[in-house]
């Protein structure tokens, strides 16, 4: 009978290597990559918790809603990378500091 | 300078240009193997094949009848689960493989009898149905292409992605109740989560083959993957709004009892929900009006361009795998499965029927009518599709509400127009058939009638 | 003794996406590692007994998600890919920062004695159904017009920027 330790650590794996892909990429999907795989382990945390742990089905329906804004966050970040591609011509996020003063 | 003028052009240019050499072909593995048996006994087997082939046809039915019954009788009390879904997957890929031969078969049939001939007639004892065994077997044999600058280890990967995900799809499919691999509480979301994966082996097969006509396909495939799930699922959703459940043998069994009982004529919001998630289907499949993935005009082969052989007929299978499922989802959600037209009749036999019967309705589309353009294709489904199944969403909901005792006026209109749709219901298969039998009665004068009209003088 | 080799097989096929796209400089790769991430993760949900998050992250995720992904990467990565490897310093910071959160965490996790409760959630479609429209109902509806911004966000975002035509210009090119 499994517990509910290897998914929090399998979740803890997960969030560190989303930090580390969106720290080490310099191309704007691959952070978005990043962004899903953090996004995903607190995910697999709240659903494990509702499995093993006492909240019944509230993890469940906030995992729901979690899935539900990634979703909307990469519409939204990959209509701002075409544009940025559109303005610059690359998706290197570096590029992108035409800003500065 | 007379020296200089006689050298001959040896450029490395030159070299490029003109110089071709034919690719050392290599052949391994399983496809050796395969070419090799073929070509050895091929010569004797397959005319003994053909000679035979009623027999073999009917020995195999039997046999296969026998052994699903000797197995639900005795053996599958006795074994252990994984005994029972071991049989019950390889009989799946027995059912799926045998989908997908004879419907590419059908398919040239279909439009062979459509374009007024007659299609493949000789492979095979009767009207050339071992076509699609004889195709096989030349794919088998073909040279495995991979172009040089594709990206190899995806370009390998994904018929397999294709193809899995289909297959997985039929694991929720009841035919029947107690006919289904595992009945799931989210079976029919189940089965449009492996359709969408399969177009993900599309995509990836049409980016890794590093052509512009595959990228092209690919392309289309994703823009009108996305936009077309969304009416397809929203109708679906008025559905099982109707009858509250997502499994699909609750939402089988839920339509027991005669054709009037199927949720195609409880309103006409379902009614027309039915149609708007057969178009939806039709794009989802790549089927023709919405086949630009693969627009044979346009793109070449579109995103298989680059395929030969074996991984060829893997997508083709995937193709057939997924129009026989989503018509098997039509079959189950709205008209009424494995329930017969009068009740008490229910059989797996019935879900096949419908699920046939669909799947020659898209063929029948497909040899019908033109391709439409891409930007055509989203401006359908964002403009006109999405709206539109919105509506039937809320409309269905509406008469939910009040379809019930409370509202005793309404109730009765309810009842009534329950019983038209019914009649339109038959009487639209009325027509289909009594025209179909007209057809096939005239059909010699017919084909003379349109010989005269559009081809004067022959 | 199944269930625990097929949370490793699956935590395996997660970590490993994890670190291909860690390691990959081809951003479509790195798209592909992320689909089988996602698909692992689904199977977990499935393990978990949690149907309808599995059903739904597929569905959405990979069906949905990780599609636009691949467009999008197919739409930018034409050509000037960025170089994506990272420098050799950047890299020990990296592991350095890597390490420590992660020992931490695991830490913090191994040595919390969590309330657990063996008994799985029953018939999940209709409870949860049941728990949106009732307990969540405010979240539900915030998160449906969020998801109406971002849709009307995006194609604002990603609308077709015909470049505008100055008024003299368009009066000398217009055609009556």
């Amino acid at each position: 009978m499994m517990g509910l330790t290897p998914y929090l650590i399998l979740s803890a794996i997960l969030l560190v290597l989303g930090i580390a892909i969106v720290i080490s990429k310099r191309n704007a999907i691959a952070m978005l990559i990043g962004v899903e795989f953090i996004l995903n382990a607190a995910t697999l945390n709240l659903v494990a918790f509702s499995r093993h742990g006492i909240g019944g089905l509230s993890g469940q329906t906030a995992a729901l809603f979690v899935i539900v804004l990634a979703a909307a966050e990469a519409v939204v970040a990959l209509a701002i990378f075409l544009n940025f591609y559109h303005t610059i011509a690359t998706v290197d996020i570096d590029q992108g500091d035409q800003l500065k003063g | 300078m007379n020296q200089t003028a006689n050298i001959k052009p040896q450029t490395p240019l030159g070299q490029a240009m003109f110089v071709c050499e034919r690719p050392k072909v290599e052949y391994r593995g399983l496809s050796l193997k395969i070419v090799q048996l073929a070509t050895k006994w091929g010569p004797i087997g397959i005319p003994l094949l053909l000679r035979f082939a009623w027999g073999i046809f009917f020995a195999a039915l039997v046999f296969v009848i026998a052994f699903v019954w000797v197995v639900g009788r005795f053996i599958n009390p006795l074994l252990p689960w994984f005994v029972r879904d071991v049989v019950v997957v390889v009989g799946l890929l027995a059912f799926v493989s045998i989908v997908a031969i004879i419907g590419i078969w059908g398919e040239r049939k279909v439009s062979g009898r459509i374009q007024s001939r007659l299609g493949p007639m000789r492979t095979g004892a009767w009207h050339g149905w071992a076509q699609s065994l004889a195709d096989g077997l030349k794919f088998v044999q073909k040279e495995d292409l991979i172009p040089q600058d594709a990206d190899k280890p995806l370009f390998r990967l994904a018929p397999y992605v294709a193809l899995v995900p289909a297959f997985c799809a039929y694991l929720a499919i009841p035919f029947g109740v107690g006919w289904v691999f595992h009945d799931s509480d989210v079976g029919l979301l189940f089965v449009l989560a492996m359709l969408a994966i399969e177009v993900l082996g599309v995509i990836m097969g049409g980016w890794a083959s590093n052509s512009k006509w595959s990228l092209y396909g690919a392309m289309r495939e994703g823009c009108q993957l996305v936009s077309y799930e969304i009416p397809m699922g929203l109708s679906l959703v008025a559905a099982v709004a109707w009858l509250g459940s997502l499994s699909l043998v609750e939402l089988g069994r839920a339509q027991d009892g005669g054709w009037w009982s199927w949720l195609l004529f409880q309103n006409p919001f379902l009614f027309a929900a039915f149609f708007t998630y057969y178009i939806a289907s039709l794009a989802s499949c790549k089927r023709s009006p919405f086949d630009l993935p693969e627009g044979e005009s346009e793109l070449v082969a579109g995103f298989h361009t680059e395929y030969s052989g074996f991984r060829f007929v893997m997508f083709f299978f995937a193709e057939y795998m997924g129009m026989f499922a989503v018509s098997a989802v039509a079959t189950v959600i709205f008209l009424g499965g494995w329930n017969s037209p009068v009740p008490g009749l229910a059989s797996p036999l019935w879900f096949v029927i419908k699920s046939t019967f669909l799947v020659w309705v898209q063929m029948w589309v497909r040899w019908t009518l033109p391709r439409i353009r891409i930007d055509q294709v989203m401006h359908a489904c964002v403009k006109y599709l999405l709206p539109f199944t919105l509506l039937l969403f809320v409309g269905s909901s509406l008469w939910q509400l009040y379809d019930n005792p409370d509202h005793r006026l309404f109730e009765g209109f309810a009842a009534v127009v329950r019983f038209g749709l019914g009649c339109l219901g038959l009487l639209l298969l009325g027509l289909y058939f009594a025209g179909a039998a007209y057809g096939f009665y005239h059909r010699n004068q017919l084909v003379g009638q349109m010989v005269r009209k559009h081809l004067p003088g022959a | 003794m199944l269930e625990a080799v097929i949370f490793f097989l699956l935590a395996g096929l997660a970590v490993a996406a994890g670190v291909a796209i860690l390691l990959s400089t081809s951003i479509v790769r790195m798209a592909y590692w992320l689909i089988t991430m996602l698909i692992a993760v689904g199977g977990l949900y499935f393990l978990l007994g949690a149907y309808f998050v599995g059903v739904i992250q597929i569905l959405v995720y990979v069906g949905g998600v990780a599609v636009l992904l691949v467009f999008g990467v197919m739409l930018t990565s034409r050509q000037l890919a960025p170089k994506l490897r990272p420098g050799r310093g950047e890299v020990v910071w990296l592991a350095l920062v890597g390490f420590v959160l992660l020992e931490a965490l695991t830490l913090s996790i191994l040595h919390t004695r969590w309330q657990q409760n063996a008994m799985a959630p029953a018939n999940s479609v209709g409870e949860i159904g049941r728990s949106l429209l009732g307990e969540f109902l405010g979240p539900f509806e915030l998160v449906s017009v969020l998801l109406l911004v971002a849709m009307l966000g995006a194609a604002y975002l990603a609308r077709p920027k015909v470049p505008t035509q100055g008024p003299q210009h368009a009066k000398g090119t217009t055609v009556p």
